[in-house]
C-alpha cells in the first residue's frame, strides 16, 4: 500500500520523464527509417534513379544520313534517296485512344479503328512508340499538321498533338521505274538494300547513323545537345550502264519476247574491250518504286543468277579450243558420216551434215557432228580447260549479288559420252552473263576481260575508285580472228542470217536447247532455250550482245528466229548511238536465206532422209527419258534453222527438231 | 546591475543550440541557392535570418514567464490577424490559398506560420499552471478548443497542410500532462479507423479532389502510379535524392532536377530532395544529425526548465518540428503523400523562418533561466 502511494506521488514526474523518453524514442526510430531509406535511394538504386533522371531530360535521336545513289555512267540518278518524315504515336502520352484515333486518321486518310488498335494495343503494352504513318513527304507532313494541330497545347514539337511525334526518315526513289530493276535491285523500309547493286554496294551506299541527343528541361527548352559529329557521307555507285543504252535493249527484249510468246527473256550489253556491262535487262520486269506489288520470282536477275543449257553456243568452246590447239583448219573437211555419228553406243544424228563438209561450214550451220567431231579431237581434259578458261564453271565476279557459277562438271566425272554431249552445249549450264563474256574474249582479240558493272565509286561527286579490270589472254588473237571469221558465216550463211545488220558488219551464234524439266525429271523437246549471242562489227568489235529466251512459244522458235532479230534491232540502234563508224554493209533480203541454204549440200538431203531418221528419233527419245537426270545429251535442233529455212518454210517445227535431234542410244 | 544580467545571460546562452540552427538555416540557404539560383530567394533568406536573430535574441532575454502570463492577449492578436488574412482584399492569394497579408516594406506575412506559438503559449499557460496529476475530461476540451479557433480559420484559407502541423502541439502537451494511456491508444485507433472512412467518405462527397487521391495512392502503390500524373512530384522528389548518390552530384548544378524544373517546388517544400542531390548520402545523414543533436539539446532543455510552463513551451516546439521533419522528409522519400508541409530551417519562407527563430527563442529563454527559481 505505502508503496504503491509512493508510486503514484511520483506519478506527475515519472510519466513525464518515460514519456519524455518516448518521445525521444520515437524520433530516433523514425531517424533509423529514414537513414534506411537513404540508402535505398541513394546508395541501392542510385545508378537507377540517375537513368531516370537522365532519360526524363534526355532526347535521343538517332538519323540516319541518305543514302547513296546509283547512277548510270554518265551519272544520271537511277536511284536516289530524299528525306521524308513518318508518324508515330507514344501511347503512353495519349489518353483518348478513340478521339486520338479518328483525328488521325482523318488527317492520314487512314481507316479509324485500325489506327485506334493499333494504338491501344501498343497502349496495353506499356510500349512507347507505334508506327502510324510512314515515309510521307514534305507537303502533307505540313498539311496534316495544320489538320492535327491543337492551338493551347504546350508540346515542343510538331504535331501539336498530344502523343504525336515525326520522325525524320528517308524514301528510295528510282526515277525510271523499272528500268534495269534486277540490276539496281532496291531497299527496304528500313533502308537496307535487299536485291542487286542495293545490296551488294550496301556498304558504299549506307548512309551512316548520326546520333544526336538534346537535353531538355522540363518546360521542354533545349539547354544541351550534341556536337555535331563529322560522319563520313555515303558513298555513290556508278554503274557502267547506260540509261538510253538499257532502255533501248529492254524495249527490244520486251517486243522479241512477246512476239516470240516466250516465258521470259534476257539481254546484256558487253563492251568487249573494256569488259563493262552497257545493259542488262531480264523482262518480264517490275516497277522498283512499287516493287512490294510485284511476284518475287521478278527480283532474280537471271542474267547472272540463272544457270541454263546453252546448247550450240557452247561450240565457241568446241571450236575456240581446236583452232588454239591447231588441230582443225577452218577450210579443212570432215566427215560427217551419212548424219550419224556413235559415241560410246550413243547414236548422235545430223542430218545437216550427211557426208563431207568444212570445219567453217559446219559451224555455220550448227551441224552436231562437226562439232563432236572437233570436241573429240581435242579430248577431255584440254575440253574442260579450255572451257575453265572461257571463264565457265565459275563466276564472273560481277559486282551482283547471288551469282551462279554455272555447272561445269570436272572430266573425273564425265560419262563416255559427256565430251561429245558438251561439245554440243549439253550437260552443262552457263549463265547469260558467262556467255557474253566468253563472246567478248574472241571479240577482243582472245583477251579476256573481266566483266564489271560498277564503273567507280563516288564520294560527294568526286571518284574515290575507278574498277580495275584483269586481263587474261585465254586463246591466241589468230584463233580469235578464226573464230571471227567462223562467226560471221553464221550470220552471212549460216542459222544467224537475221543477224545480218545495215551498215554494220555482224556475227555470232545461235543456240537452241531443249530444256531439262525439273518436273519430268528429262529433257523436254517442247520447251527450247533460244539464244543468239554476237558481235559487231567484224574488225573492230564495239559491242557484245547476248539474247536469251526461254520457252519461245511461236512455230520459228530457234535462237536464229527469235533471238537473233532482237540482237539485230539492238544493234542497230546502239552503234550508231555508240559512234561506231559503219562498215557499209547491206543487209541481204530473206530470200536470199534459201538461195544461200542451197550452198550447204546436206540441206538438199533433208527432205528424203527426214522419214528414215524419224523413227531412229523416236527410240532414241524413249532411252533418253532413263538417261541423264542432269544434263541433256540430246542433238542440236538449232540445225534445223538452216534446214527450216532452205527446204520448206511450212514444215512444222516440232517434226523438224525432232528429224534433227540425235539421240543416244542402241539401234 | 544591467552589466551583471548581460554576463550572467551570456554564460547561461545556450550557444550550441543557436550555432547548430543557424548552421542548418545556413545549409538551407545554400540549398535554396542550388534549387533556385536564377532567383533571390536565398537572399530573401539571408535577410530574414538577420530579422530572425534579432527577434530570437530579444524572446531569449526576455522571461518568457512574463510572456506566457500575456498569452490571452497574444492569442487573441494571433486570431485577429487570421481573420484579416480572410477579409476579401487584405488577404493575398497564392496558389489557391488566401493564407498571406501584405505588409509594406516587409512583403509577404503569413499568420499561419506565427499562430502557432500564441497556441503554445496559450496552451502552456493553462496547463503549466493546473496541479492535477492526469487528465480531466474538461481540461481535453478546453485544449481542443483553444486548438480549434486557429485551425478553423487556417482551415477557410483553405491551407490543409497548415492545419496539420498545429496537431501535435496539442498532442504533445496533451501527453505531458498526463493524458491516460488508454486516451492515446484509443485515440489512435481511432485515427487508424476513421482516417480511412474519413478519406473514402471525402472522396466520395468530393471533398477531397482527385489530386489528392493520386498524391496519396502514389504512396500507397508507387508500381501502378502514373509518373507523368499527380505522381509527379513523389516520383520527382525520389529521382532526385537517388541521383544524389553518396556524396551528390559535385559541381554539375546545371543539369540538377531543380534547375531544370523537373523537381517542383526546390526551394520550399522538396528542399530536402535538393539538399540529397547535392550533397549525397553524407549531407542528408549530417542534416538529419544537426536536428537530432538540436532537438535533444532542446529536450534536456525542457528536462531542465524551471516550470511547468516552459518545459510545454520547449516540448511542444520539440512536437511541432519533429512533426514537421517527419512530414517534409516523409513525402521526400516517398514514404508520405505531398502536403506542402516546409523543412524547419531549410525551406525558403520568411514567415517560416521568423516564426522558428521565435520558438527558439522561448526555448533558449526556458533555458538561461534554468538555474532560477
Amino acid at each position: 500500500m505505502n508503496k504503491r502511494k509512493i508510486k503514484q506521488k511520483n506519478d506527475p514526474v515519472q510519466t513525464i520523464f518515460s514519456r519524455f523518453m518516448l518521445i525521444v524514442a520515437f524520433f530516433a526510430i523514425w531517424i533509423g527509417v529514414i537513414g534506411v531509406r537513404l540508402v535505398h535511394l541513394q546508395v541501392n538504386q542510385h545508378s537507377w534513379l540517375l537513368e531516370r533522371a537522365l532519360d526524363q531530360r534526355r532526347d535521343e535521336t538517332k538519323s540516319k544520313m541518305l543514302r547513296g545513289s546509283i547512277l548510270d555512267r554518265s551519272n544520271r540518278a537511277l536511284a536516289v534517296s530524299v528525306k521524308v518524315k513518318s508518324l508515330y504515336a507514344d501511347p503512353q502520352e495519349i489518353d483518348d485512344v478513340q478521339g486520338t484515333a479518328q483525328k488521325v486518321a482523318t488527317a492520314l486518310k487512314l481507316k479509324t479503328q485500325e489506327v485506334a488498335s493499333t494504338i491501344q494495343e501498343a497502349k496495353d503494352k506499356k510500349k512507347r512508340f507505334v508506327w502510324i504513318g510512314r515515309k510521307i513527304d514534305e507537303s502533307s507532313v505540313v498539311k496534316i499538321n495544320d489538320q492535327l494541330k491543337v492551338a493551347d497545347l504546350k508540346k515542343y514539337d510538331e504535331p501539336k498533338f498530344k502523343g504525336l511525334h515525326w520522325k525524320e526518315e528517308q524514301k528510295r526513289s528510282y526515277p525510271y521505274n523499272s528500268l534495269a530493276a534486277q540490276v539496281i535491285g532496291f531497299s527496304d523500309l528500313d533502308d537496307y538494300g535487299k536485291a542487286g547493286i542495293e545490296l551488294s554496294q550496301e556498304q558504299n551506299l549506307r548512309g551512316a547513323v548520326i546520333e544526336k541527343w538534346k537535353d531538355r528541361d522540363r518546360l521542354g527548352r533545349v539547354y544541351e545537345e550534341s556536337d555535331d559529329e563529322e560522319r563520313e557521307p555515303p558513298k555513290d555507285v556508278v554503274l557502267t550502264i547506260s540509261n538510253s543504252i538499257q532502255y533501248k535493249v529492254e524495249e527490244a527484249l520486251k517486243e522479241g519476247v512477246e512476239s516470240a510468246r516466250a516465258k521470259s527473256g534476257m539481254a546484256i550489253v558487253l563492251d568487249p574491250k573494256t569488259g563493262e556491262i552497257l545493259a542488262m535487262a531480264n523482262y518480264p520486269t517490275f516497277d522498283l518504286n512499287k516493287f512490294s506489288e510485284a511476284t518475287p520470282e521478278l527480283y532474280a536477275n537471271k542474267s547472272v543468277q540463272n544457270a541454263y543449257t546453252p546448247g550450240s553456243v557452247f561450240k565457241l568452246v568446241t571450236y575456240g579450243s581446236a583452232l588454239e590447239e591447231k588441230l582443225i583448219n577452218p577450210n579443212d573437211e570432215l566427215d560427217c558420216n551419212n548424219g550419224t555419228l556413235d559415241i560410246a553406243g550413243h547414236i548422235f544424228n545430223d542430218k545437216h551434215c550427211l557426208t563431207k563438209i568444212s570445219y567453217i561450214n559446219a559451224f555455220a550451220i550448227s551441224s552436231n557432228i562437226g562439232a563432236i567431231r572437233t570436241g573429240q579431237k581435242v579430248g577431255k581434259d584440254k575440253f574442260f580447260n579450255f572451257a575453265r578458261q572461257f571463264g565457265f564453271g565459275e563466276q564472273t565476279g560481277v559486282e551482283l549479288p547471288a551469282e551462279s557459277k554455272g555447272i561445269l562438271r570436272s572430266p573425273e566425272k564425265w560419262s563416255a559420252d559427256s565430251l561429245a554431249s558438251m561439245s554440243i552445249g549439253y550437260e552443262i549450264g552457263v549463265t547469260a552473263l558467262q556467255s557474253a563474256a566468253a563472246f567478248a574474249t574472241i571479240a577482243n582479240d582472245g583477251i579476256r576481260v573481266k566483266p564489271h558493272i560498277i564503273k567507280e565509286i563516288q564520294q560527294e561527286g568526286k571518284t574515290v575508285s575507278t574498277t580495275q579490270v584483269e586481263k587474261t589472254q585465254v586463246v591466241s588473237s589468230e584463233t580469235a580472228r578464226q573464230l571471227r571469221q567462223m562467226m560471221q558465216q553464221v550470220v552471212l550463211k549460216g542459222t544467224g542470217k537475221r543477224a545480218q545488220l545495215n551498215g554494220y558488219t555482224s556475227a555470232g551464234k545461235t543456240g537452241t536447247a531443249w530444256k531439262y524439266d525439273e518436273k519430268l525429271k528429262k529433257i523436254n523437246d517442247e520447251k527450247y532455250i533460244s539464244s543468239f549471242i554476237g558481235f559487231a562489227p567484224i574488225d573492230n568489235p564495239s559491242v557484245v550482245i547476248a539474247v536469251i529466251l526461254d520457252e519461245p512459244q511461236v512455230a520459228m522458235r530457234d535462237g536464229g528466229h527469235v533471238s537473233a532479230p532482237i540482237f539485230q534491232d539492238i544493234a542497230q540502234q546502239i552503234l550508231p548511238e555508240l559512234n561506231v563508224p559503219p562498215d557499209g554493209f547491206v543487209r541481204q533480203e530473206i530470200a536470199e536465206d534459201i538461195i544461200e541454204g542451197k550452198e550447204f549440200k546436206s540441206d538438199k538431203n533433208d527432205k528424203s532422209s527426214q522419214k528414215t531418221t524419224e523413227k531412229t528419233v523416236e527410240k532414241t527419245e524413249k532411252e533418253n527419258n532413263s538417261g541423264n537426270p542432269k544434263m541433256t545429251k540430246n542433238g542440236n535442233p538449232d540445225s534445223t534453222v538452216t534446214k527450216a529455212k532452205t527446204a520448206s518454210i511450212e514444215t512444222k517445227p516440232k517434226n523438224e527438231t525432232k528429224n534433227k535431234s540425235s539421240g543416244k542410244g542402241k539401234t | 546591475m544591467v552589466a551583471v544580467l548581460e554576463k550572467r545571460s551570456l554564460r547561461d546562452f545556450d550557444w550550441l543550440i543557436a550555432i547548430l540552427a543557424i548552421s542548418i538555416v545556413c545549409f538551407g540557404i545554400w540549398q535554396i541557392y542550388n534549387a533556385q539560383p536564377e532567383m533571390n530567394l536565398w537572399q530573401k533568406q539571408i535577410i530574414g535570418l538577420v530579422v530572425a536573430l534579432v527577434a530570437m535574441l530579444g524572446i531569449a532575454f526576455t522571461d518568457y514567464r512574463r510572456i506566457v502570463d500575456a498569452a490571452p492577449v497574444i492569442y487573441g492578436i494571433g486570431l485577429f490577424l487570421l481573420l484579416l488574412v480572410l477579409v476579401p482584399g487584405l488577404g493575398v492569394k497564392l496558389n489557391g490559398q488566401t493564407a498571406w497579408l501584405n505588409i509594406p516594406l516587409l512583403g509577404r506575412f503569413q499568420p499561419s506560420e506565427f499562430v502557432k506559438i500564441p497556441v503554445v503559449l496559450m496552451l502552456a499557460k493553462y496547463f503549466g499552471e493546473r496541479r492535477t496529476s492526469s487528465l480531466t475530461f474538461k481540461e481535453f476540451m478546453i485544449a481542443c478548443a483553444i486548438l480549434g479557433g486557429p485551425i478553423g480559420l487556417i482551415m477557410l484559407e483553405p491551407d490543409a497542410g497548415q492545419a496539420i502541423t498545429y496537431l501535435p502541439l496539442l498532442a504533445v502537451i496533451l501527453f505531458l500532462s498526463g493524458i491516460k494511456v488508454r486516451w492515446v491508444i484509443l485515440s489512435i485507433l481511432a485515427v487508424m479507423i476513421f482516417a480511412p472512412i474519413a478519406f473514402w467518405v471525402g472522396v466520395k462527397v468530393g471533398k477531397i479532389k482527385p489530386y489528392q487521391v493520386e498524391r496519396i495512392n502514389v504512396i500507397l502503390d508507387p508500381e501502378n502510379a502514373d509518373p507523368r500524373g499527380f505522381g509527379y512530384h513523389t516520383f520527382q522528389s525520389i529521382i532526385t535524392v537517388g541521383k544524389g548518390g553518396l556524396t551528390g552530384i559535385k559541381g554539375d548544378t546545371e543539369t540538377s532536377q531543380s534547375a531544370l524544373k523537373f523537381l517542383p517546388e526546390p526551394h520550399s517544400d522538396f528542399i530536402f530532395a535538393v539538399a540529397a542531390e547535392n550533397t549525397g548520402f553524407v549531407g542528408c545523414v549530417s542534416l538529419l544529425l544537426a536536428y537530432a543533436l538540436l532537438l535533444s539539446r532542446f529536450i534536456a532543455g525542457a528536462r531542465d526548465a524551471p516550470d511547468r510552463a516552459g518545459m510545454l513551451v520547449i516540448m511542444a516546439v520539440v512536437g511541432g518540428m519533429i512533426f514537421q521533419i517527419f512530414m517534409n522528409v516523409g513525402m521526400a522519400l516517398g514514404f508520405l503523400p505531398v502536403i506542402g508541409v516546409p523543412l524547419p530551417l531549410m525551406s525558403a519562407g520568411l514567415s517560416a523562418i521568423l516564426s522558428t527563430f521565435i520558438a527558439i527563442g522561448f526555448v533558449l529563454s526556458v533555458r538561461m533561466r534554468r538555474f532560477v527559481n
